[in-house]
């Protein structure tokens, strides 16, 4: 019974979070006008947030902290983060436990992001920076910069793909044994530790004499990741041109140094007919790939965008080999409107490319990815550079629909964006439309579909966490900010279900 | 408060392109910025020129604009007929209310026409202009902010539309001017010293404050501005008189002194660029580093955070930011 005569109490049937959306009068009589560091349990409660406590257990924890990735390496589920010195530089470390941390294994002048995938425990890199176009802040590769690649043990990132070997080999023939007679132009393919091979190198043509095999000194040696060299070969040519780099190569089976240090390979015996495995696609590819802002995978080939050269350029690389992209083939180019791609992103086998406010897509025909169809998806509807959901610990998107942070909001995208009224944050939309669009670049977005919360890191550089324990739509979503005496820049999760965050000491 | 203020570059960087200034065709590079910004209109040394592919430019390519940086260092500003003073030295809450950029052009050589035009940054450029003195107003509207305007440069854009014509220009009297508004408040900070982050600070004042959108917590440290903001969404409270919020975690300034600035009316869910810049006051900051990575622990009441006077040490516990709800309006 109320306590004031003849007044009805008012039944507060659950508590749904944060409402911005129109002025505060309209704010629905179970949600809240202003709310902060507010945690939701079960369907109809809430509690203040759960804390944090420090991650690192080591005498020097690593400070300054800009960017965190989930890097699932073959043996452990760790982190790689980016952290600013005092002097400018951008580090990145790779923090393997509590107690273990490896690094800096990369260091770049002015690096203040980066992309990453991984890739067979191997982490790929791409250094990135802010730009600005007039009033107008976005992301690009760092100029001068590459993509690098590190092995997940501690050893220092190295500049992915790599030049051919330079010099020339010597080939003269070897003991009896049997090629097809004739003229053909022989070479050398270095395969670095991370399994690229170089375009062919030491071009030497030779004519080879059918009852005798081919011999070969003078091999060069490469840089110091490579662990093999192959040898490759043209079929007989009838009328040699003198060019020596023109021809059709193939790998010559069992024709390896495996080392880098010998410098011959004695008695080697084909025929044209044994020549199957083309090795001519590793003539155009690039030898130091540009450093983009965007780093993903799609049926098994690397996918780099927005570089600083080109801002609106695609890489995509051969599949299985992600360092080998042509510079040719290997390239699309998304409509160029001005805008960088901020995003490239794989759903149910089709390639989505992002901008700000467009969104594109492009589908795997077996061909070369240049030839690959472009399908306009949205021309409104965009993200930023770490504007899609990774999954619990996976560092991955969902497979059948994706959570994107947009100019509208955060939506749910499963091939089409939705009407307006269905965007997750309509509840919030003053809030999030509030927010700077320059700084979207800061905004980091995970899932976490055991506790079902989303965690969104924001321009501000507080966590917006959407709980959905009572259904992922834009009606039982419920919203809070949760804020911290340090900003929070960067969140992850790591083992399955730890959310971890990353902050730094201000811009 | 207003005035006015005049930019004459005294060792202007080219950021862009570049120029030869020598009689004799075939001397490249070193590039007389005196020249541009000689008070002379008389018989030109014979240029300077740009240089794109020596004796020939490519039209319209990029590589054709000279732009030319302003020192955020050296005095090249001067407001109201002062002497110059630097960027760093502006008054806190000075704002470009407006500004164009004048010089006098002549031809020489061959080509006579008068295709080139006047640029700030690269989106803001004027159409092709006449000879001698010439001027380009900013657009009203679209001024950036201070730094932006510094660094982004100023410069010009030699448009030949004959591919092959030598682009032999004398360019003087160059010099970017315009008026200027210093914004401040009559607001009062009730604590300006010793404000460390994750402090409940207050700002109060007679009225005004519910308009304050967002506020900057800045400084300039080298030529680098540090720049954070807190949203009005993200304040503690905020009236007509009064406004609270968590001072945020800050990139320790040399001088432990940063300014704060009030962004007026830009909420509403807009974007609507920001009346920039209401000079609040100056505080003394005590930088604490509780950087670093952390991981939310359920069930945990407490913040645990590293400590920041010794990174090494036990973590240190502290409260977790007043949790806070406000219902919407209950009949």
């Amino acid at each position: 019974m109320s306590p004031v005569r003849d007044h009805q109490g008012v039944v507060i049937p659950g508590f749904n979070g944060l409402w911005k959306r129109g002025n505060d009068d309209t704010c629905p009589i179970d949600h809240f006008s202003n709310c902060v560091n507010i945690d939701f349990v079960g369907e109809a409660s809430f509690r203040t947030r759960p804390g944090i406590g420090i991650s690192q257990s080591v005498s020097g924890p690593v400070s300054n902290i800009r960017r965190i990735y989930n890097y699932p390496t073959q043996t452990a589920n760790t982190i790689l983060l980016l952290a600013i010195d005092s002097s400018g530089n951008g580090n990145i470390y790779h923090i393997v436990n509590s107690t273990t941390v490896y690094g800096p294994i990369l260091t770049v002048a002015g690096m203040t992001d980066f992309a990453f995938v991984p890739y067979a425990g191997r982490a790929y890199i791409s250094p990135f920076t802010d730009y600005t176009n007039g009033a107008l802040t976005f992301q690009s590769g760092m100029s001068g910069q590459n993509l690098q690649v590190y092995a997940g043990d501690g050893t220092a990132a190295q500049q992915a793909a790599g030049s051919a070997l330079s010099g020339t080999i010597t080939p003269a023939n070897g003991a009896a044994g049997h090629t097809d007679a004739g003229l053909k132009v022989f070479a050398f393919v270095s395969q670095t530790k991370f399994g690229y091979n170089a375009p062919p190198g030491g071009n030497a043509s030779f004519t080879t004499s059918a009852g005798s095999s081919v011999s070969f000194t003078g091999v060069p040696t490469g840089a110091s990741n490579v662990v093999k060299r192959l040898l490759v070969a043209t079929k007989t040519i009838q009328n040699f041109n003198g060019d020596l780099n023109g021809y059709q190569f193939f790998f010559v089976p069992n024709a390896v140094i495996n080392d880098n240090t010998t410098t011959t390979l004695s008695n080697i015996s084909f025929y044209d007919a044994d020549l199957l495995s083309d090795a001519s696609h590793l003539i155009n590819n690039y030898t130091a790939i540009p450093a983009g802002s965007t780093l993903g995978m799609y049926h098994n080939r690397l996918v780099l965008a927005c570089t600083n050269a080109n801002i609106s350029l695609i890489l995509v690389s051969a599949p299985g080999e992600p360092e080998a992209i042509d510079q040719i083939a290997g390239i699309i180019v998304v409509p160029l409107d001005g805008n960088p791609i901020t995003n490239a992103q794989e759903m149910r086998d089709i390639l989505y490319a992002f901008k700000r406010s467009q969104t594109v897509s492009y589908s795997d025909n077996d061909g070369y990815p240049s030839s690959w169809p472009l399908v306009p998806v949205d021309p409104s509807v965009g993200t930023c550079p770490h504007g899609i959901a990774t999954v619990l610990d996976s560092g991955k998107a969902s497979v059948d629909s994706l959570l994107i942070a947009t100019y509208r909001g955060i939506e749910q995208f499963n091939g089409k964006y939705p009407i307006p009224q269905q965007i997750l944050t309509w509840k919030i939309d003053n809030y999030w439309k509030n927010l700077d669009r320059n700084g979207y670049g800061k905004i980091q977005l995970i899932n976490n579909p055991i506790e079902r919360k989303l965690y969104c890191t924001l321009p501000s550089r507080l966590l917006l966490v959407g709980d959905y324990q009572n259904g992922l739509d834009y009606k039982n979503i419920r919203w809070c900010p949760w804020n911290f005496s340090q900003g929070v820049n960067a969140v992850a999760i790591q083992n399955t279900d730890d959310v971890i965050i990353g902050s730094d000491i201000g811009f | 408060m207003s005035g006015t203020f005049i930019i004459t570059p005294d060792s202007g960087t080219v950021t862009s392109g570049s120029v030869e200034n020598n009689t004799a065709l075939g001397v490249y590079g070193s590039f007389v910025l005196a020249t541009i910004f000689s008070s002379s209109t008389g018989v030109p040394p014979p240029f300077p020129r740009i240089l794109q592919g020596r004796n020939t430019i490519t039209p319209n390519t990029g590589t054709d604009i000279l732009r030319l940086g302003f020192s955020l260092t050296g005095n090249v500003i001067a407001l109201d007929g002062n002497a110059a003073i630097s960027f760093a030295g502006l008054p806190a809450g000075f704002n470009i209310t407006s500004a164009k950029i004048a010089c006098y052009f002549d031809n020489s050589a061959s080509d006579a026409t008068n295709h080139f035009d006047l640029t700030f940054d690269p989106s803001i450029i004027s159409s092709d202009l006449g000879l001698t003195n010439q001027s380009f107003q900013y657009p009203s509207n679209e001024i950036p902010n201070p730094l932006l305007f510094f660094t982004q440069g100023c410069g010009f854009h030699v448009d030949n539309t004959t591919i092959g014509h030598q682009t032999s220009r004398w360019i003087s009297k160059w010099a970017v001017s315009g008026t200027y508004s210093i914004l401040t408040s009559s607001w009062t900070l009730p604590v300006t010293s010793n404000v460390v982050m994750g402090q409940k600070f207050t700002i109060n004042g007679a009225s005004g404050l519910s308009l304050v959108s967002r506020i900057h917590v800045q400084a300039l440290v080298g030529t680098t501005l540090h720049d954070n903001v807190v949203y009005a969404q993200d304040f503690i409270s905020q009236t007509d008189t009064q406004i609270v919020f968590w001072f945020p975690a800050f990139n320790n300034p040399n001088s432990g002194t940063v300014t704060l600035l009030a962004d007026m009316n830009a909420n509403n869910a807009t974007q609507t660029p920001p009346q920039n810049g209401v000079l609040i006051g100056t505080v003394s900051i005590i930088f604490n580093d509780s950087s670093g990575l952390y991981v939310l622990t359920t069930g945990q009441a407490f913040d645990n955070v590293y400590n920041p006077n010794n990174r090494a040490a036990a973590a240190t516990p502290v409260n977790i930011l007043d949790p806070t709800v406000e219902f919407g309006f209950i009949p």
